[in-house]
């Protein structure tokens, strides 16, 4: 028995012929992979990690990024703010973040405005002009008027009254009696500066302008208000009567 | 206001019109808007400068129509 009675001959004829038509050598087909730069494994690699080469490794990240995204992975990144947390993991966490920063710096901006302000005022009195500032910590009170009580405060600048009246007099003056009854006076054109004394021995409830709440004028006292058109005043008291002097330049 | 300023006042039924009317009424009358106030039952004009007495005659008649006015 002949070893080619085992062997299936027409097999072995077609995979010589195959053999015969390879016309690559192994080192062929390894320069082949390898390219015309023959590069190797180790030039993927280090083309991949290359910082340098930005294109590649943005690419390279993105693969990574898309690929652990795809199995709900995390990514775990250095160097960003503290708030910036392991639970900080969607965009809107990370702008529910940057909101509370921004509401944050707004609130410290404002303070180191008003420190800024006061700071800066000298201790003792400051004056712009005329006005006086006092030491900063009445700048609240220096915009808030209020013609009653022991205290009055007023921004204004005292007018010059020489400028103001260079045409001749134009002042009147005039005593009306206040009651439980509201009262009250008009002027036209409007007084320009008014003096209101109370010459009683009761307060008085003065309202300006048609105002619908009323500013106590306390007995006895006299109350000046400048620079502000006075078309009307309305006097009552609460109990008694009293003379209330009106003394206006329009 | 240089000058003289003739004032004018009325003893008046209290109408509850205010200086503005009353300044108004004045000027209609006498040609010349005048400073008025009005204070419970009188009114008072300020004339800048001196008004001819037949004007404040009409201005008589004006007020004793409007407030039962009486120049004071």
């Amino acid at each position: 028995m002949s070893v080619f009675e085992f062997l299936d001959t027409a097999y072995l004829r077609a995979q010589l012929d195959r053999l015969s038509n390879l016309n690559m050598t192994l080192t062929e087909l390894r320069d082949a992979i390898r390219g015309a730069d023959s590069r190797t494994l180790t030039d993927l690699y280090n083309t991949l990690y290359d910082p340098d080469n930005a294109k590649t490794a943005a690419k390279w990240l993105a693969d990574i990024y898309n690929k652990l995204g795809s199995i709900g992975g995390t990514v775990s990144i250095g160097n960003f703010p503290s708030w910036f947390t392991g639970s900080t993991k969607t965009t809107d966490d990370i702008y529910g973040k940057l909101d509370a920063l921004d509401d944050a710096l707004a609130s410290v901006g404002t303070d180191k405005l008003r420190a800024t302000l006061v700071d800066s005022l000298p201790s003792g009195d400051n004056w712009i002009g005329r006005v006086k500032l006092g030491d900063g910590s009445n700048i609240v009170a220096v915009i808030s008027t209020d013609i009653g009580g022991s205290n009055y405060s007023g921004l204004a600048v005292a007018p010059d009254l020489t400028a103001v009246f260079a045409a001749g007099t134009a002042y009147t003056e005039q005593e009306v009696t206040a009651s439980t009854s509201e009262a009250s006076s008009s002027f036209s054109p409007p007084l320009k500066m008014v003096r209101l004394c109370n010459e009683g021995d009761v307060d008085v409830a003065i309202k300006l302008n048609g105002s619908s709440t009323s500013k106590n004028l306390p007995a006895k006292a006299c109350k000046t208000i400048a620079l502000w058109k006075v078309e009307s005043i309305s006097y009552a008291t609460a109990s008694g009567s009293s003379t209330l002097r009106i003394e206006g330049y329009w | 206001m240089v000058g003289m300023v003739r004032v004018v006042v009325y003893r008046v039924k209290d109408t509850g019109k205010d200086a503005r009317y009353f300044r108004s009424l004045a000027r209609r009358a006498t040609g010349v808007a005048p400073f008025t106030e009005v204070h419970p039952g009188l009114v008072r004009f300020r004339f800048p400068g001196d008004i001819p007495d037949d004007k404040v005659e009409q201005l008589d008649k004006a007020m004793a129509e409007v407030a039962e006015g009486v120049r004071a």
